[in-house]
């Protein structure tokens, strides 16, 4: 037999041995998979779910939020008419400035109430209407921080609402106190008031009562635009 | 090779052989790595998760000054490092516990004394300068600030989310097949020692050709361990989980991936005794030709 004759027959011998552990590699990954496309490994995944995938029991606040502070004009020179409308603002923009003198009180309203909208100021309820329009506009801030005087308000003070389309001037007319749970206070209503709202200052932890003020509307100036004057 | 029926026969002991192997090592890391509590106490130890769950708490309470009015002091001077990693090797302990059938429950009972005491003596302060009428409310107001504080501590050191799992009755699912892994490992070495008898009696005339289908059977079950644990490993899948607190992240991926790390390093292994038992085979097989 030539050399390469006894070459070829080796190689060929020892084909089979190379062989079978790839086969049986292949043979055993086809198993492995019918088994575990076979198993209920859709159960595992919601188990998975239960513990470690966060994103899908709560959905961050934060997420999406874009905050943008305004400087709004409450200096109150612009020209004003009686008919005008409201611009409605984006969530988590701050969409007022709200001054009540008599208890010294400036802060800026956000639209949207969040974590973080409260602790950067008074935040305003998307569920109700925005300030301008007729109904009920509800506002409510933390008793720790801009609301902290909230309780001192009293029966006729004046409260005004500086926005970017117009001032909006309300008294004083109705002191509250409700529980958390009551949404009496909050709902929208065809009369037109501001819902003012704090935690009740209860001795430290979280108060489940609400007290707060409702005010009724002095008056109502929007800024005369450019297309008004025209 | 020579006869088919042999081969043929060969071929399916070692497909069994690979299964009884991968089992064989699978249900060992359980056993030995997975469902052990040193696992998670090496993690804690190693990744400070004591401290990361301390600083967690300190930033949860100075956030919550504007709603609960307590000043974030009051709880941080109250815990410590060494209280947190108690109350976490408690939670390891009685989970693992729990679930080798040695323990009811997974709760765990922890000191608060100091925290009760700070908090109470914060709110008997405050109701002193401010006028506050220490009476029922007060005393039900207090109660609640302490209950939540003890629930809130608990639930963030909570970090291999064993509380979670026991009240999603996972651990309770599982606990029926945690004595199982054990039975099932030992199942599984003596299956694999049965088919290698058998592929000697099969082979009993040139018996080196069982260094070679054993070899075969163990870098085929290894490889089959190896890959699929490199792949998770390396490419950081458990990095997906969206785990808002970043000390259960880092305590529940840094489990896992020490899972994946044991089951590479077994897979490795495993490989490593097959080429030895294949070269093995082959120098044989070599000096009976020579």
């Amino acid at each position: 037999m030539s050399e390469s004759a006894t070459k070829q027959s080796s190689i060929a011998n020892k084909l089979p041995w190379l062989l079978t552990p790839v086969f049986l590699v292949i043979l055993s990954i086809g198993i492995a998979m019918l088994v575990y496309l076979l198993m209920p490994t859709h159960r595992l995944q919601n188990y998975l779910n239960i513990a470690f995938m966060d994103n899908l029991k709560v959905q961050s606040t934060t997420a999406g939020l874009n905050i943008i502070n305004k400087d709004i004009d409450t200096n109150g020179n612009k020209e004003t008419t009686t008919v005008g409308e409201v611009l409605y603002p984006h969530f988590g923009e701050q969409c007022a400035t709200l001054i009540c003198e008599e208890i010294d009180l400036t802060v800026g309203v956000y639209y949207g109430t969040t974590t973080e909208l409260l602790a950067l100021g008074a935040c305003q309820s998307t569920q109700n209407k925005v300030i301008g329009d007729t109904g009920n506009v509800v506002i409510s801030a933390h008793v720790n921080t801009f609301f902290a005087d909230l309780s001192k308000m009293k029966v006729g003070d004046t409260v005004t609402l500086y926005t970017e389309y117009g001032i909006f001037t309300y008294r004083a007319k109705e002191a509250i106190r409700f529980q958390k749970t009551d949404k009496s206070y909050v709902t929208n209503t065809s009369t037109d008031k501001l819902t003012l709202y704090t935690c009740e200052a209860d001795i430290l932890g979280n108060s489940d009562t609400r007290i707060g003020m409702i005010c009724e509307p002095i008056s109502k100036l929007y800024y005369v635009t450019t297309e008004v004057k025209e | 090779m020579k006869r088919p029926i042999q081969y043929l026969l060969s071929v399916v002991l070692t497909l069994l052989l690979v299964f009884s192997a991968a089992g064989s090592m699978a249900l060992g890391i359980l056993q030995f790595r997975a469902l052990d509590a040193t696992t998670c106490t090496q993690i804690l130890a190693e990744k400070n998760l004591d401290a990361r769950v301390l600083e967690n708490l300190t930033a949860y309470y100075t956030e919550q000054i504007n709603t609960s009015g307590i000043p974030a002091e009051v709880y941080t001077k109250s815990l410590s490092t060494e209280q947190i990693k108690g109350i976490i090797e408690q939670s390891i302990d009685n989970a693992f516990g729990y679930l080798h059938g040695t323990r009811d429950s997974v709760a765990v009972d922890a000191d608060f004394s100091l925290l009760e005491e700070n908090l109470t003596a914060f709110f008997k302060q405050y109701a002193e300068e401010n006028g506050y009428q220490q009476d029922k409310a007060f005393e039900k107001s207090l109660q609640t600030a302490i209950d939540n504080a003890k629930t809130n501590v608990l639930t963030t050191a909570d970090v291999f989310r064993f509380q979670t799992l026991y009240e999603a009755k996972v651990l309770t699912k599982l606990r029926p097949y945690v004595p199982w892994v054990g039975r099932g490992m030992l199942i599984c070495i003596a299956a694999s020692v049965i088919l290698l008898a058998l592929l000697a009696l099969l082979h009993r005339k040139e018996l080196k050709t069982l260094l070679y289908w054993a070899a075969s059977a163990l870098f085929t079950a290894s490889l089959l361990m190896l890959v699929p644990a490199a792949v998770i490993h390396f490419s950081r899948w458990f990095d997906r989980f969206a785990v808002k607190a970043d000390q259960i992240f880092v305590a529940v991926t840094s489990y896992l991936y020490d899972l994946t790390a044991s089951v590479m390093i077994a897979g490795s292994v495993g490989i490593a005794i097959a080429i030895a038992l294949w070269a093995g085979f082959w120098l044989l097989r070599r000096q009976k030709t020579v």
